[in-house]
């Protein structure tokens, strides 16, 4: 049962991506024209009343990108409420979290049409910083020591594992297999100073993840109240 | 190497993420815009402008560019201009923003500027007006009401608008002035030159006949530099006065000597057209012009002769010669009469009433080298004096010969059988002027005098015609025959003539006074006497007559001697009792 709803959640996710992929591949090819042309052109050009950051096309991907981006917010909301958390597993939730926020800013970039200035650039930026540095998290949650079930390993299943491999260093007489626990308590301490300075890492890895995501978030609201008071209401 | 870590780490991440948020957003909030805007607009940066153009809940507005560019808003209202046709509602669409401070604000469409449809603005460029730059025309410099553009948020040096649809606004007047504002009544967009809506029939003076081919110039005088009329706008405005102005306005022409020369010299008068006509300098009106008021009044022919059989365009429409006939005519005489005193004045002989006849008389003649007599009084001038060739011109008649002699007028009709005499003394020898026909040539000078009947019998009676068409008169004159029968013929039918041969003795029994024979002595002259009864006998009762016809002539010989011969029955009198003998009669 949980290895078809786990199947189930992994064709969602492919087809979230591929359907994601080709709308954006599709969107630059479409409006490589338009894309690549100097600003100074780009109003003339004819894909200008579609393309453009306010025009029907390019405002959609503005709104949706954002949607998206507001609802990967939920992973944060669920990680620090009960609310939520009946539905999925932590696990789910991250790979929506991650694959909202790598089709989110693809969507927010075309809808900036690779111009980006003003008030709303700091946004862009941050959507960018932020963006990057889950990728950077991602690969940085990877490198967590873990058990053969693949669950990160505590400070306490390392030391007995270390105390593990000292004790059989010290039995054992065998000069081969002495090397082979050598190297693995040689690992093993490796990997011990890496989830330190993991653990250090991750906490300054908030620091710009989530700081920025709350800067973006912000100037976003206001980029969009100002749009939306201004009447640039897409299709509402 | 931890010990920062740990000190770091005591700082709460949420604390810092808001101080960097908020270190961020701060000056952030400053630039909420898409993008600079246009220098023309950079006063309206900041986030509490936005609003003066973009109106909450409507996007852009019109309404609020309008607000400012006050100027564009009053044509608009007025549907007047680019900006009042359909589909210019929106200013967006042409004037795109926040695209920084130097961006073209002003989109043309795709062909540019230089495509641009100005018939869009209710100004249709045409002619002429189409092929300038923009700034030829919008220039600052000519936009009206500066201080109203400015106050209408345009900007002088750029605007469009404010251009005056007078042509003075852009075009030099070279008129200065003078003709007022409206270039259009005369001058076409195609071409400035040629005015070609211009029609003079409008003025005052409407041109006519040569005057319509006339060069303005001719009339409308340039003006002298430094004057100035009637362009006090012109030269307020700095326009530079065109050095080739002329004077379109106040050109006398009341007169034509306002314009013309007098080529009279004032001697006709200052009435031109009571002559002239504009149609031709030279076509003078031939019902209008009084002649008598030259130099050269009209005589005679002359005044039906045509202007232009003398003022023929081949000469000098002015001082024309007129001392001479020659000045106007042909000398036709080939200079016969140059030598005469007066140099061959035409007068002499000829008058204005007429070529011909010529005032030379027959009296005047009598003065000349061979004064006319007799006959040739009544001859006409041309039988002497005739052409020498037919349809020679009339210069080849002669009227100086190189003698008086009969010969040169006249031709010999005597072939040079009468050239001894001529030789001699001449045609007079024998002819007088009275008549050609009244030969005075003394007969009795020549071999064959004429007495009686000869006297009176006409030359030609015995003188034979040169040739059978030979005029009256060509007659031989020598080598006639001097005997009877030359002339007369033989009734007689041969009966006289000698009997050896020669010619017949007519003498014999004729005289020259009359036919009959008065010399005949029957008694004398016959074989046979005649006496007693016989004598009181007719000639006729003895000779009978023989033959029929032209052939019938009377029997005087042979005659038989015999009565019987006679005393015969005569046919012609059967009564008689005398009758000639019949041949063969029993």
């Amino acid at each position: 049962m949980t290895s078809r709803r786990d199947t189930g959640f992994h064709l969602l996710r492919a087809v979230l991506y591929v359907t994601a992929a080709v709308v954006v591949v599709t969107a630059l090819i479409d409006g490589y024209a338009y894309y690549t042309a100097p600003l100074a052109e780009r109003p003339h050009l004819e894909g200008y009343r579609l393309l453009r950051p306010g025009g029907m096309r390019g405002h959609g991907y503005g709104v949706v990108g954002s949607a998206l981006v507001l609802l990967l917010l939920l992973y944060s909301v669920r990680k620090r409420s009960r609310w939520l958390q009946k539905y999925g597993t932590p696990a789910q939730w991250l790979q929506v979290h991650i694959c909202f926020g790598i089709v989110g800013p693809l969507l927010i970039i075309l809808h900036t049409s690779f111009k980006v200035r003003g008030l709303v650039a700091v946004s862009f930026w941050s959507m960018i910083a932020v963006a990057l540095s889950g990728v950077f998290g991602r690969w940085l949650y990877l490198q967590i020591p873990r058990n053969l079930a693949g669950h990160e390993l505590s400070r306490q299943e390392i030391a007995a594992l270390e105390k593990e491999l000292s004790e059989r260093v010290a039995q054992e007489s065998r000069p081969r297999q002495l090397v082979r626990l050598a190297r693995r308590r040689a690992k093993l301490e490796r990997n011990v100073r890496r989830l330190e300075t993991i653990r250090s890492i991750f906490h300054w890895w908030h620091v710009v993840h989530k700081p920025f995501a709350v800067i973006m978030l912000v100037i976003m609201l206001v980029h969009v109240a100002v749009a939306a008071s201004l009447g640039y209401a897409w299709v509402f | 190497m931890r010990q920062p870590t740990r000190r770091l780490s005591a700082l709460r991440p949420r604390t810092v993420a808001l101080l960097l948020a908020l270190l961020a957003a701060a000056p952030a909030f400053a630039q909420l815009s898409p993008g600079p805007l246009h220098g023309a607009h950079q006063k309206l940066e900041g986030v509490e402008n936005c609003t003066r153009c973009h109106e909450v809940g409507r996007k852009l507005s019109a309404d609020r560019c309008l607000a400012c560019h006050t100027a564009l808003a009053t044509r608009v209202r007025a549907k007047q201009g680019l900006h009042a046709q359909p589909g210019h509602e929106t200013c967006e669409k042409c004037h795109v923003e926040h695209q920084g401070r130097d961006y073209q604000l002003i989109w043309w469409g795709r062909g540019g500027r230089a495509a641009f449809d100005h018939a869009q603005t209710g100004w249709k460029l045409e002619g002429k007006h189409a092929g300038p730059a923009c700034e030829r025309c919008h220039k600052p410099d000519v936009a009206a009401g500066r201080a109203a553009l400015v106050a209408g948020a345009a900007n002088p040096q750029r605007t469009f608008l404010g251009l005056r649809a007078d042509c003075v606004a852009c075009h030099r007047d070279p008129h200065s002035g003078q003709l007022g504002p409206d270039c259009r009544s005369c001058h076409g967009l195609e071409n400035w030159r040629g005015a070609a809506g211009f029609d003079h029939a409008r003025t005052h003076f409407p041109l006519t006949g040569r005057h319509r081919d006339a060069a303005c110039a001719k009339c409308h005088p340039a003006l002298p530099a430094g004057v100035d009329v009637a362009a006090p706008e012109a030269t307020a405005a700095g326009v530079p006065i065109n050095e080739a102005r002329r004077q379109w306005r106040g050109v006398a022409f009341a007169g034509c000597a306002d314009c013309h020369k007098d080529p009279h010299g004032g001697r006709l008068g200052g009435e031109c057209a009571s002559c002239h006509a504009t149609e031709s300098w030279r076509a003078v009106s031939q019902a209008r012009f009084d002649h008598e008021r030259t130099r050269y009044p009209l005589r005679g022919k002359h005044v039906t002769v045509p202007c232009k059989g003398c003022h023929r365009p081949d000469r000098p429409a002015r001082g024309l010669k007129f001392a001479t006939c020659t000045d106007c005519h042909a000398e036709r005489h080939a200079g016969q009469f140059a030598k005469l005193e007066g140099g061959g004045d035409c007068a002499r002989c000829h008058s204005v009433e007429g070529y011909v006849p010529s005032s030379y008389t027959v009296e005047r003649h009598a003065g000349a080298t061979y004064p006319l007599a007799g006959a040739h009084l009544a001859v006409p001038c041309v039988g002497c004096h005739a052409r020498l060739r037919a349809g020679a011109p009339v210069s080849d008649i002669p009227f100086h010969f190189a003698s008086t002699r009969c010969q040169v007028c006249h031709r010999d009709p005597h072939r040079d059988e009468a050239k001894p005499w001529v030789d001699k003394g001449g045609c007079e020898s024998c002819h007088r002027l009275d008549a050609w026909s009244v030969a005075v040539y003394d007969h009795a000078t020549t071999r064959f005098p004429l007495t009686d009947k000869h006297a009176t019998a006409r030359c030609s009676a015995c003188h034979q015609p040169l040739a059978p068409d030979a005029p009256p008169g060509a007659i031989h004159l020598r080598g006639v025959d001097r005997a009877c029968e030359s002339c007369h013929r033989d009734p007689h039918a041969g009966q006289f003539r000698a009997p050896t041969g020669g010619g017949t003795a007519c003498e014999r029994c004729h005289e020259t006074a009359n036919w009959r024979a008065g010399s005949f002595d029957h008694n004398r002259e016959a074989a046979f006497r005649i006496d007693g009864a016989h004598a009181r006998t007719r000639c006729a009762q003895c000779h009978f007559r023989e033959g029929e016809g032209e052939a019938a002539f009377t029997r005087y010989k042979p005659l038989g001697q015999e009565c019987a011969a006679c005393h015969r029955a005569n046919p012609a009198r059967p009564e008689a009792a005398v009758v000639p003998p019949q041949e063969g009669t029993p």
